[in-house]
C-alpha cells in the first residue's frame, strides 16, 4: 500500500529525538495555555512563531500543531474542574462537566474527555490520512481560475458562517485583503500604501499583524476592559478516575457521533472547533430521551463536544496543507509559517515534501498519544500554575511578544506595527469585530490577487473563464447561495412584519 | 438615559463600528486612485486597492444601516491599563538599540506593571531583572539576535 509506505516513513521521521522533543514542548505548552483562561492558543502560537525560525520547518510545525491540539484537552481540564473554560472550544464541556465535578465525579468526567479527546482527534487523523491525498489530487487539476473561486468561497463562508454579523465579517476579510495588498505590487513593481517607509516594501510583517491582533489586544482586553472576566475560585480534590460502567457505556455512541461533526466542521472554512464542539452537544440532546437532564451532569454532553473539537481541529489541517486555503485564523498562521519557511502548502505539498506532510501527520498522533498519557497525571501541576497571577503573566507575555517580533528581521519598525495592530485589534474587540477573517483575507490576498490577474490576462480580460470551468461554476453558486442565505431570512422577516 | 450629539452617535456600538469601516474603506480609496488603474485583462496595482476598499466603503454603510436602531453601547474602557501597557511596548520598541536589550526590557516591565493600582515595588523589579536575565541569555546569547545587552 503506497499510503502505509508512506505514512511509515512519517513515523520514522516524527520519532527521532528531535521531532519528538519538539512535539513534546508543543503539546504540553499547549496544554498549559489551554488550562490558563486569558492566554489562547492562537496567541501563543504566534509568540512561539518566531522560535521557529530557528528550527526545520517540519519541526516548527510539529511544535504550533502540538500547542493548538493540545490547547483542546487543557481546555477541558479548567472546565470541569473550574467552571472556567481555558479555550472558548471548551466552554460546552463546562455545561456538563462542572456539575459531574460537583457531584464528586471530577476523576471520571476527566477521564471521559482525555479518552474520548483521544479518539475524536485519533479517528480525523485517519480521514485525513485518506482524504488528503485524494483533495489534492484534484487540486493539482486547478488553474488560477478555479484557484480564485475556490479562494472566494472560504473566505466569504470564514466571514458568514462565524457567529456574529455577516456584514461585520465580510468588512474584516476585505480589511485583510486591502491589508494583503500593501508593498511593492508582484507584477508592475508599484509600492501600494507605503507612504515611504521602506520597511513596508515587502508588505506588512505577518508575525507583527499576528501578535498584535492576538497577543498585544488579548493582554489590553484583559487589562481594560472589553474581556469575560474570569476568578478563579473552586478546588477540587481527584476521587475516582474510573467511570462507571454506565458512564463508560453511554459515551461511546456520542464520542463517533461527536468525531463525525468535529471533522465535518474542521474541513469547512469558518467552522472551527468551537462551532463543532456546539453543533455536537446540540446533537446529544437532540437524541437523548432525558434531553432534560442535560446540564446537571450528563456524561454524553462532555463525550461528545471533547471528540468534536479534537477532530476538527485535525481535520482543519486538510484544506490547509492539501490546498493552500486555510479555514480560520489558526491554520492561517500556519500557512504563513509554511511559507515563512519557504514552504508553500499546496496539491505539490504531499508529493514534493512527503516527508514534512506525513511526518506531520505522525507527529499529530504521537502528540495525541502524549497528551492521553500526560493529561490526568498533571493535572495537579495545571492547578498550582492556574494560581500564578496575570500581574506576573501579562508583563512577561508582552515582553516575549516584543522580542519575537523584534528578532523575525531586527526591526523595531515591526514593533512598533504590532503595537499598532495591538490597538486596532483591540477596537475591534470592543466594535464586536471578528479578527479571524481580517487574518484569513491578509494570508489569502495577495494569492488571490495574482490567481485573479493571471486568470483574466489568459482569458483575455473575459470573465466567461470563471463560469465555464466547473470547479469555479461551484464555488462561485456556493458563494452566492451563501450570501443569499445569510441575507433572505432577516429581509423576509422584516417584510413580514411590515405587511 | 438619552444622550444627543456626537458623543451619542460614538457610543452607539454598531453606528461607530459602521463608521469606522467606512472611513478606513474612503481613506483606502483616496490612496489607491493615485495608482494605475488598468484594465480587466491587465490589471494594474490600483485595480483591486480600488476594488477592495469601496467594498469597505458598502459594507460600512451595511453596518451602518443594519445597526442603526441598536442600542449597544461600546464596553468602558479603563485609561490606566491601556495607557500602562502602550507605553511599555513604546518604551521597548524606543530603547532597545539605543539602549540595549535589559534596560528596555525593564522599563517594559515597570510601565506596563503600572496598569493596576497599588505598586508592589519590590515584586516588579524582581520581575523585571528574572525576564531580562531569561530573554538575553535566551534572545541575545542562544538566538543571537544582534541586540546590545547594555548601553556601554
Amino acid at each position: 500500500m503506497d499510503i502505509l509506505d508512506s505514512l511509515l516513513a512519517g513515523f520514522s521521521v516524527a520519532l527521532s529525538a528531535h521531532a519528538l522533543l519538539f512535539c513534546f514542548v508543543g503539546a504540553s505548552v499547549g496544554m498549559l495555555i489551554g488550562v490558563l483562561p486569558g492566554i489562547g492558543a492562537l496567541a501563543t502560537i504566534s509568540i512561539l512563531l518566531p522560535f521557529t525560525f530557528y528550527l526545520e520547518p517540519m519541526i516548527g510545525l510539529i511544535m504550533l500543531a502540538g500547542v493548538f491540539y493540545g490547547a483542546q484537552y487543557g481546555g477541558s481540564t479548567a472546565s470541569i474542574l473550574l467552571n472556567l473554560p481555558g479555550t472558548a472550544s471548551s466552554a460546552v464541556t463546562a455545561l456538563d462537566g462542572y456539575p459531574m465535578a460537583k457531584a464528586g465525579r471530577a476523576g471520571s468526567a476527566l477521564f471521559v474527555t482525555t479518552i474520548t479527546s483521544f479518539v475524536g482527534g485519533s479517528i480525523a487523523i485517519v480521514a485525513m490520512i485518506l482524504l488528503a491525498p485524494f483533495v489534492a489530487a484534484i487540486a493539482l487539476q486547478f488553474g488560477s481560475t478555479e484557484y480564485f473561486s475556490v479562494m472566494l468561497l472560504s473566505l466569504v463562508a470564514a466571514s458568514t458562517l462565524s457567529p456574529g454579523s455577516m456584514f461585520k465579517g465580510l468588512a474584516m476579510v476585505v480589511f485583510g485583503l486591502l491589508l494583503g495588498t500593501v508593498g511593492a505590487d508582484a507584477m508592475t513593481g508599484v509600492y501600494r500604501f507605503t507612504f515611504g517607509r521602506l520597511e513596508l516594501a515587502e508588505g506588512i510583517n505577518l508575525i507583527a499583524i499576528v501578535m498584535g491582533l492576538f497577543g498585544i489586544s488579548e493582554v489590553l482586553a484583559n487589562l481594560a476592559g472589553g474581556a469575560q472576566p474570569t476568578r478563579l475560585t473552586e478546588r477540587v480534590s481527584l476521587r475516582s478516575m474510573i467511570p462507571s460502567r454506565d458512564e463508560s457505556r453511554r459515551s461511546v455512541a456520542p464520542t463517533f457521533r461527536g468525531t463525525l461533526v468535529g471533522i465535518v466542521t474542521g474541513i469547512l472554512p469558518g467552522l472551527g472547533p468551537q462551532v463543532a464542539s456546539f453543533v455536537a452537544y446540540a446533537v446529544e440532546k437532540k437524541l437523548s430521551r432525558t434531553p432534560e437532564r442535560f446540564g446537571s451532569g450528563m456524561v454524553e454532553g462532555i463525550a461528545a463536544p471533547e471528540a468534536s473539537n479534537n477532530a476538527s481541529v485535525q481535520a482543519a489541517f486538510i484544506p490547509t496543507l492539501t490546498l493552500g486555503i486555510p479555514g480560520d485564523a489558526v491554520m492561517a498562521v500556519m500557512v504563513g509559517a509554511l511559507m515563512m519557511h519557504g514552504v508553500l502548502p499546496g496539491p505539490q505539498l504531499i508529493s514534493e515534501e512527503p516527508d514534512l506532510f506525513w511526518g506531520l501527520i505522525a507527529s499529530f498522533w504521537i502528540g495525541n498519544l502524549i497528551l492521553l498519557v500526560l493529561n490526568i497525571p498533571l493535572i495537579g501541576v495545571w492547578l498550582q500554575i492556574l494560581r500564578i497571577p496575570y500581574r506576573l503573566l501579562y508583563p512577561s507575555i508582552l515582553a516575549l511578544i516584543c522580542m519575537g517580533i523584534y528578532s523575525i528581521r531586527n526591526s523595531e519598525f515591526d514593533v512598533l506595527m504590532a503595537i499598532l495592530f495591538g490597538l486596532v485589534g483591540y477596537g475591534m474587540l470592543l466594535l464586536e469585530l471578528p479578527a479571524a477573517p481580517l487574518l484569513l483575507g491578509f494570508v489569502l490576498g495577495p494569492l488571490v490577487e495574482e490567481h485573479l490577474r493571471r486568470a483574466l490576462i489568459i482569458s483575455r480580460g473575459s470573465l466567461d473563464v470563471f463560469v465555464t470551468s466547473p470547479v469555479s461554476l461551484a464555488a462561485l453558486l456556493l458563494t452566492a447561495l451563501l450570501i443569499l442565505g445569510m441575507l433572505l431570512p432577516p429581509l423576509v422577516r422584516r417584510l413580514r412584519r411590515r405587511g | 438615559m438619552v444622550v444627543i450629539g456626537a458623543t451619542g452617535f460614538l457610543l452607539r456600538r454598531e453606528r461607530l463600528c459602521g463608521a469606522a469601516v467606512l472611513l478606513v474603506g474612503a481613506f483606502g480609496l483616496s490612496e489607491a486612485m493615485t495608482y494605475p488603474l488598468g484594465r480587466l485583462i491587465r490589471m494594474g496595482p490600483g485595480y483591486l486597492p480600488i476594488a477592495f476598499s469601496g467594498l469597505m466603503v458598502l459594507f460600512g454603510l451595511a453596518i451602518l444601516a443594519d445597526g442603526w436602531s441598536s442600542t449597544a453601547t461600546v464596553a468602558r474602557v479603563r485609561l490606566r491599563p491601556l495607557l500602562a501597557v502602550l507605553s511599555g511596548l513604546l518604551a521597548w520598541a524606543i530603547l532597545a538599540e539605543p539602549a540595549g536589550f535589559v534596560a528596555a526590557t525593564m522599563a517594559l516591565i515597570v510601565l506596563s506593571s503600572l496598569a493596576e493600582p497599588g505598586a508592589r515595588l519590590l515584586q516588579t523589579l524582581l520581575l523585571a531583572a528574572g525576564v531580562s536575565l531569561a530573554g538575553g541569555l535566551l534572545f541575545v546569547k542562544a538566538f543571537a539576535v544582534p541586540l546590545p545587552l547594555f548601553p556601554f
